[in-house]
């Protein structure tokens, strides 16, 4: 798990005055599922593109095993790129597609066909082997994309926004898919999913503007905001009596973190269940009320509002 | 291999797309339907001469132009009397007359004088106005008894054994290359197509060469121009061109334009980023070299310079120009590999310069990547 497969060192890439990667430099390892995370915009997309060859950074240099991309030839067996756009042959099946970008990786026929055959049914694709690419839904051409990144058995499995669009049932059909493959390879995923980026992957990067951030495990990052659940409470009332509320329910605990985001309040402090009938009391003394509760651990979300002042989504 | 899987693979594509792969093998047997029927006529016509006597020795003249034939017995003329001066300006000028020939009294003991009229635009008047010229100065010559030592013999030139030549004969190599040329906007179009879909992408980071890549594409273009011009050939037969004596130099000519064609399409390929831009690009390159070779009308040109004793001008420099004469020739008179040598010889390194040109811009210009094994 320590052997570092693939390695960055001060990447930059500039697009006219707008600095898309800033001195990005990571070690991932293998058989891990690294995940970048990050708001649309944030960089994810260009660096996963200098990472796999596709763009030439500014400055600063791609490793693979120790040995830069730009020297080697074989990258590109060792690679495998899901693009976040669906890249299909509209008028070729599912199978057709898979045996030729097989065979453009240089693999025999026979081997091509073969594996293709099983990530078929690895995805769940096998009854449509014979469809062309047109006539599936957009969730099977999603799953059919995933699988063209894996035909050539590659050694990094490089995922940009896999799970967007997706249906429900095709996005568990992926996220499983994507678990499986831990251990076996190394994935590096792009996603602006903390839900995706929370389950699935052992670390995770997270940037913004260009720039890493921070970067661990999810129970690391949502460590360094702070220990303890959040308790959430939607507040009815006037701002006056919210703003009271905030100040009250501050007092009750000095060492807990408290803000205010118009109507909700969170409150990040260890054992919450048993501190709520405090917090209800303070609401109340200040004159509001709670019309919605609900306790929940810290969430990456959390994490990257602390870092940028800003929510995901935003 | 990867050659030949891409080659499938475009192949494949275009047989599951039925309105390309009609409009790719359809168009070229259109035009030969269209040209084969409108221009049916004898190559050797027979010309509607009006005709205007002021002077009696004149009918000796007409009767004279009367009897002419071609050698397979068509008159050459056929003559009617004009009423009026409005009626044969207005048969002048709709072409339904070719030209008019005046006959007046002539002078110092020359029977008669005459004067030719038409349209000087009209290839009929061209023609028929040369013949008469040539055949009425001789008869006037003749009946006063004048002979000179030359006399014009009209024999015709060996040709292959058409039961009767039409204009079609004479338009056909010019469509078989058209037919040819209209694999550029189809070749530019599966380029174009990758750009659009971005499937290029996928071929980039597999890191296939693009020399493999578009060989590939190539092979399957040759592949669909056998087919085209097995079609037309077999075309022109039904048509009543017997052209089989020069099959191979004919097929072979065909198909050095073929690939020249799929050359000039990995070069639009290079500018066009899906596929409208692709046939609308590759519309016009196929007009422009159409035109340049002469294809549907002679293109008047001067010498630059001589090479193997055959005249080189500007428009040399397209493959489908040599193409072009090289058709004429197997075409039109059976000419033979080795009596065409030159021109196919000429046509296969220029197609193969348009070729590897379309192949290198296009790894310069798409294919290039960060990764050296892409380029």
């Amino acid at each position: 798990m320590n052997d570092i497969v693939l390695q960055t060192t001060n990447l930059s890439k500039r697009f006219g005055n707008i600095e898309a990667v800033k001195n990005l430099s990571l070690e991932i390892r293998a058989g891990e599922i690294f995940g970048f995370l990050g708001p649309n915009g944030a960089g994810k997309t260009t660096s996963i593109n200098m990472i796999c060859g596709l763009m030439a950074p500014d400055s600063g240099e791609v490793l693979i095993h120790g040995k830069s991309i730009l020297g080697d030839g074989g990258i590109t067996r060792r690679v495998g790129v899901c693009p976040q756009e669906i890249i299909l042959w509209e008028r070729l099946t599912c199978f057709e597609q898979l045996v030729f970008m097989g065979e453009m990786y240089g693999l025999p026929a026979k081997t091509a066909r073969g594996r293709s055959e099983e990530l078929l049914k690895e995805m769940a694709l096998e009854e449509k082997r014979n469809a062309q690419a047109r006539t599936l839904s957009g969730g099977l051409q999603r799953r059919l994309n995933l699988i063209m990144a894996l035909v050539h058995d590659p050694e990094i499995v490089i995922l940009d926004e896999p799970e967007a669009g997706l249906d429900p049932q095709s996005r568990v059909r992926v996220r499983q898919y994507i678990q499986s493959l831990a251990r076996r390879k190394t994935v590096i995923l792009t996603t602006h999913n903390m839900d995706e980026a929370d389950r699935v992957a052992d670390r995770i990067a997270i940037i913004d503007h260009g720039e890493l951030l921070r970067m661990g495990t999810p129970a690391e990052l949502k460590r360094t905001i702070g220990e303890g659940d959040v308790v959430e409470i939607r507040l009815a009332g006037e701002a006056s009596q919210r703003e009271n509320a905030l100040a009250a329910v501050r007092q009750t605990d000095p060492q807990a973190d408290v803000r205010l985001e118009d109507d909700l309040l969170s409150v990040r402090m260890l054992n919450a269940v048993t501190h709520l009938p405090v917090l209800m009391e303070a609401i109340n003394r200040a004159g509001a009320q709670a019309a919605e509760m609900r306790i929940r651990e810290n969430t990456l979300e959390d994490v990257f509002l602390q870092l940028t002042g800003r929510r995901l989504r935003e | 291999m990867k050659t030949l899987s891409v080659a499938r693979k475009s192949l494949i594509e275009l047989l599951r797309e039925p309105m390309l792969l009609g409009m790719v093998l359809l168009t070229p047997l259109a035009f030969l339907l269209v040209y084969g029927f409108a221009y049916q006529t004898p190559h050797l016509k027979t010309y509607r001469v009006l005709t205007t006597v002021n002077t009696e020795a004149g009918n000796g003249a007409v009767e004279y132009l009367r009897t002419l034939r071609y050698p397979d017995g068509r008159s050459i003329f056929t003559i009617g009397p004009a009423s009026d001066g409005a009626e044969i300006d207005s048969a002048l000028r709709d072409r339904t007359a070719a030209a008019h020939l005046a006959i007046d009294p002539g002078a110092d003991g020359v029977p008669f004088s005459y004067t030719i009229r038409g349209d000087a635009l009209s290839a009929d008047f061209l023609s028929a106005s040369a013949t008469l010229e040539s055949r009425l100065s001789q008869y006037l010559l003749d009946s006063v008894g004048i002979h000179l030592p030359v006399r014009i013999a009209e024999n015709s030139i060996p040709a292959l054994s058409f039961s009767a030549r039409t204009e079609f004969s004479v338009y056909a190599p010019g469509l078989l290359v058209f037919a040819i040329l209209l694999l550029i906007p189809q070749t530019a179009l599966l380029l174009g197509r990758e750009m659009r879909t971005r499937t290029i992408r996928r071929l980039q980071l597999s890191g296939v060469s693009s020399f493999a890549y578009l060989g590939g594409i190539g092979v399957s273009q040759l592949v669909m121009a056998v087919v085209q011009i097995a079609l037309f050939l077999f075309g022109l037969i039904l048509f009543g061109l017997d052209y089989t004596r020069a099959l191979v130099p004919i097929f072979l000519a065909s198909f050095l334009t073929a690939v020249s064609a799929v050359g000039a399409g990995l070069i639009v390929g290079c500018f066009v980023q899906n596929d409208s831009q692709a046939v609308n690009l590759g519309a016009s390159v196929t007009m422009l070299q159409v035109f340049v070779s002469g294809s549907f009308f002679p293109m008047p040109t001067s010498p630059l310079f001589h090479l193997f004793g055959h005249e080189i001008a500007w428009n040399d420099i397209f493959p489908a120009t040599h193409a072009m004469t090289a058709l004429q020739q197997a075409v039109t008179y059976g000419a033979d590999l080795g009596q065409i040598g030159f021109r196919l010889a000429a046509t296969a390194a220029l197609s193969a310069v348009f070729f590897l040109l379309g192949a290198f811009l296009y790894k310069w210009k798409v294919m290039r990547a960060a990764i050296p094994s892409m380029s």
